[in-house]
């Protein structure tokens, strides 16, 4: 099992270039106004290519105007050779066909998962024992889990998609892994909800997205409601839920042949240095 | 009215078809009746109808045998019927149910089937149904690319993700070859909906008992709650009651001219799980403003909008201890196409943290 970083900045990037990671992730993976430029690619590419490790481009929901950016970096990604390229939007996904070296790689928001809803199951509806059981089965699986999907997606030339780590989903891993389809496991934070209109922008009082200073790159916060009673947390424009693995979790991702880890480096998941990365690497490690 | 023009310009652009929510025939009935030119419902699928993510089964039609009716009803007035499958998701267990729900509602003469996910789109191609195929917004369509990729795969309109602009909605019209249809009208959410996972139905049931227990009521939807914000990074650092996910009733009224130029061709209403008045008297309003606009009243038009924004109830007659017109419409004084700085809570930053976050090439090492 190999273990990636995922960097949204040159910064982060380099951190994890000096950790004792397999693979590297590369751009920003929910929001459009963080794609970096064709330079920062360019350099993120070949600081990462001499460190010898994998390098993969991760890309956002786009709109036509961030569209026509990243088409441009696709470009120049498809002239180096074959590159995988984690997609999170539809549109993504059907320009990458004209790429030929480019391998698409379904990213989380590709991927519907129920499970990401912070409420607990609906098995706890006023149901009878056995539609309980017949709904926690339906609940905890992923879209993914159906042989015609993976076939459509596959159709188009993905070979891996990325996923989120929550212990109940796990059994259903094997399925997916069975069918072709290899998986990136991300963990610590699920994606409950996304917007565009960046909840964190504008409560920091960013005038205009385009034109966005950013403070995701370094604020973050948690969100706590009394009523409600669970913590989410924000950061930037996406809305998580956290989720802490324990130790035979870890072991279980191995048994199930998941074929990579993600650490994400944000100030959510409070990694922003090489060393902070290898601890958490070492701990991984020494847990399988 | 569909079918109407009007001259924007050197063009001359066709007004949208006014498609608007039901949950039940009585409701289609009155819908149809205020003028809409499609209506679109779900039906309950009985093997999984204890199975809900978002909507409760009070946002669906009961029984095919009321689609049926509803059917007849508005094809008697030359109005269409989508029928919304979007399931977010397919798996083995629910192939049968759905399979033989497809077959169901379309026996029934639907006119058109509202698909959300890919699965379930094998599955309609599997069975050879004879039906146009309408892109849901869990398609998460934002842009050109991905209605052209939707338009290979067989469907014949597109829903357009919330949370476009009136320009880019513009652009993906003037390159696509399909339908567009853009929502108008609605939930609130502020979210992306395809990618939301704060289900209603489960916030709902779980937060009943605590809703009992302090013996008052919560809010409506999670994303209009209010939230406590730490800042992670300075444990001092604290923000309270803050509506930070900034949900509000949207509607666009005033924007109608604006989405008539962009030249897409349907305006979708929402609200399957609102009460049957809602569903009427939002349709009746977006009615008689497309009409003014096909005939090119725009006084009548501007006073009509006017009046709305001044909550006048003589527009629209409001039935007692329900939402008053200015709550109906327009009632937050925004508009889902506005700036995203518009929110209703001020900033709770101090100078300090606002430099802080603003300057932070200056502040931090």
């Amino acid at each position: 099992m190999e273990i990636g970083v995922q960097a949204h900045n040159l910064r982060m990037l380099q951190e994890a270039i000096k950790s004792s990671c397999s693979n590297i992730r590369f751009g920003s993976e929910f929001c459009m106004f963080r794609v970096p430029t064709k330079d920062q690619l360019k350099e993120a590419y070949l600081l990462t290519k001499s460190s010898g490790k994998e390098f993969m481009y991760v890309v956002p929901r786009l709109s036509d105007n961030t569209l026509t950016k990243i088409q441009k970096h696709l470009a120049f990604l498809n002239q180096i050779g074959t590159i995988k390229v984690a997609v999170n939007d539809l549109g993504a996904l059907h320009v990458l066909n004209k790429y030929t070296n480019l391998q698409p790689h379904l990213g989380r928001q590709l991927v519907y998962i129920p499970a990401r809803c912070p409420w607990g199951n609906p098995a706890e509806f006023n149901v009878g024992f056995f539609i309980k059981r017949k709904i926690e089965k339906i609940f905890y699986k992923t879209s993914l889990n159906f042989k015609p999907t993976i076939k459509f997606f596959k159709s188009l030339g993905v070979q891996g998609a990325d996923i989120d780590f929550i212990p109940q989903c796990l059994p259903h891993f094997g399925f997916i892994v069975r069918n072709g389809i290899n998986l990136s496991v991300h963990l610590h934070l699920i994606p409950v909800t996304t917007t565009r209109k960046c909840h964190l922008a504008r409560f920091l009082g960013e005038k205009t997205l385009e034109q966005c200073s950013k403070p995701c790159e370094t604020v973050a916060f948690r969100m706590k409601n009394d009523e409600l009673g669970d913590e989410l947390l924000l950061g930037g424009n996406v809305v998580f839920r956290s989720m802490m693995q324990k130790r035979e979790d870890i072991r279980r991702l191995h048994n199930f042949n998941v074929s990579e880890i993600v650490i994400t480096m944000n100030p959510l998941t409070g990694i922003a240095s090489h060393q902070e990365l290898n601890t958490f690497i070492k701990d991984t490690m020494t847990n399988r | 009215m569909a079918g109407n023009h009007v001259e924007v310009g050197q063009k001359r652009v066709a007004i949208p078809k006014l498609m608007a929510p039901i949950n039940s025939f009585r409701g289609g009935v009155k819908v149809v009746d205020a003028g809409a030119d499609e209506v679109y419902c779900a039906v309950q699928i009985p093997e999984i109808k204890n199975f809900i993510l978002y909507r409760g089964q009070s946002s669906e039609v009961s029984n095919y045998d009321e689609l049926g009716k509803i059917v007849t009803y508005a094809h008697s007035h030359g109005v269409k019927v989508p029928l919304v499958v979007n399931w977010p998701y397919m798996i083995d267990r629910i192939e049968k149910p759905i399979k033989k729900h497809l077959n169901q509602c379309v026996a029934k003469d639907v006119d058109a089937l509202i698909i959300g996910d890919f699965g379930v789109l094998s599955i309609a191609k599997d069975m050879n149904l004879d039906i146009p195929l309408y892109a849901s917004t869990y398609m998460i369509s934002m842009n050109s690319a991905t209605v052209s990729f939707l338009e290979n795969l067989g469907f014949t309109r597109v829903i357009l993700e919330r949370q476009l602009r009136l320009s880019e909605i513009s652009n993906i019209v003037r390159h696509s070859n399909i339908e567009i249809e853009v929502l108008i009208h609605g939930g609130g959410c502020s979210n992306i909906n395809g990618s939301c996972h704060l289900y209603h139905y489960h916030y709902y049931y779980n937060i009943e008992k605590l809703r009992r227990a302090m013996k008052k009521s919560l809010a409506g939807t999670p994303c209009t709650l209010k939230f406590d914000l730490y800042n992670l990074r300075a444990a001092n650092e604290k923000y309270e009651n803050v509506p930070v996910m900034d949900a509000f009733e949207y509607c666009c009224v005033c924007k109608l001219p604006e989405l008539i130029k962009t030249s897409v061709n349907s305006l979708k209403i929402e609200g399957r799980t609102t009460t049957v008045w809602y569903q009427v008297a939002t349709t009746r309003v977006y009615r008689e403003l497309l009409d003014l606009l096909s005939k090119r009243r725009m006084k009548e038009f501007n006073k009509k909008i006017h009046e709305i924004k001044q909550g006048s109830p003589f527009f629209f007659p409001t039935p007692k201890n329900y939402w008053s017109q200015e709550e109906l419409l327009c009632s937050h004084r925004r508009c889902y196409f506005g700036s995203f700085t518009h929110a209703p809570y001020k900033l709770p930053l101090s100078w300090q943290t606002w430099t802080k976050h603003r300057f932070k090439f200056v502040v931090q090492p």
